[in-house]
């Protein structure tokens, strides 16, 4: 139960923070993107606070803990040389609708319709890569780090 | 300026959320894979998936009651473009493994070389579609 809690606190704050920061603004999105249309800058502060925020604090807790407080190991994501190529379609796919998955999905609650019809066509597009031949090995492929060797 | 400030502040709140999620899973807040994984068998990944996302949502709830003018949709997308565009960001993020928050904020933040190099790509394509896809709307191309 006090892991769901922490996952759900965690979900929270990760939208609080989507809203805070003007993510969850497609405009805003789009004017970052856009760089001859009055560029609007700001959301380069987002990575600067999330990235600094997350890499300080992950590096203290490495040093204090070495383990996760409520579960055994660390879990670390794949590792395929699909990445340019996905990220090139996502890359895309960001500029034409505004959205990234975290704010469609918490845009879901602001009543526009242009959220529900985003995360569609994105589960869509998720369901598509999954029944695609040969997905198993681009997504199941665990790759050991840094923090896996510090436990 | 104050799109500045409030740009760090939500960064920060994400940072946050993502070092919760982390130290008390062992988990990248990585939102595209998560929500690929709501739906599987595995009851364990489940566990911590859908209170995650649930929260998400619980999130975009207190901003719709409290600040609903942080919601904003991108200027002149149609339906039929929406539809393209979250096809592109369903299918490339499973290909390429992460969004802007897996790759962009966690993977970096490990010094990932694949986030890094993922990072760099989406932005980059993103720069220049947005530019292009902008000046055509506005009839300078």
């Amino acid at each position: 139960m006090i892991r769901a809690l922490a996952a759900f606190a965690a979900g929270v704050l990760f939208a609080l923070g989507l809203g805070v920061s003007g993510m969850t603004d497609g405009a805003a999105v789009v004017g970052f993107l856009d760089v001859l249309g009055g560029w609007q800058p700001a959301l380069v502060f987002v990575m600067v606070g999330g990235i600094g925020t997350h890499a300080v604090a992950r590096a203290a807790m490495l040093r204090r803990a070495g383990r996760p407080a409520l579960t055994a190991a660390w879990t670390w994501g794949e590792v395929d040389l699909r990445t340019i190529a996905g990220a090139a379609l996502f890359g895309v796919g960001w500029a034409l609708g505004g959205y990234c998955p975290g704010p469609a999905v918490v845009g879901l609650a602001s009543g526009a319709w242009e959220p529900v019809l985003f995360v569609a066509s994105m589960a869509a597009g998720m369901g598509l890569h999954a029944l695609a031949p040969a997905s198993e090995a681009a997504t199941s492929c665990a790759a050991p780090d840094d923090a896996l060797r510090a436990t | 300026m104050a799109d500045i400030v409030w740009a760090c502040v939500g960064g920060v709140m994400i940072g946050l959320a993502a070092t919760g999620l982390w130290w008390t899973h062992g988990r990248q807040a990585g939102i595209s894979g998560i929500l690929a994984g709501l739906f599987t068998p595995d009851r364990a990944e489940r566990a911590w998936r859908v209170p995650f996302v649930l929260g998400l949502l619980a999130g975009g709830v207190v901003l719709a009651l409290t600040a609903p003018g942080v919601f904003g949709v991108a200027p002149d997308r149609g339906a039929p473009l929406l539809v393209v565009s979250g096809l592109l960001v369903g299918y490339g993020t499973r290909l390429g493994g992460g969004c802007t928050s897996g790759h962009g904020i966690c993977g970096i933040a490990r010094v990932s070389p694949r986030s890094l190099a993922a990072t760099g790509t989406f932005v980059a394509v993103g720069v220049v579609v947005a530019t292009v896809v902008g000046q055509v709307l506005r009839g300078g191309a």
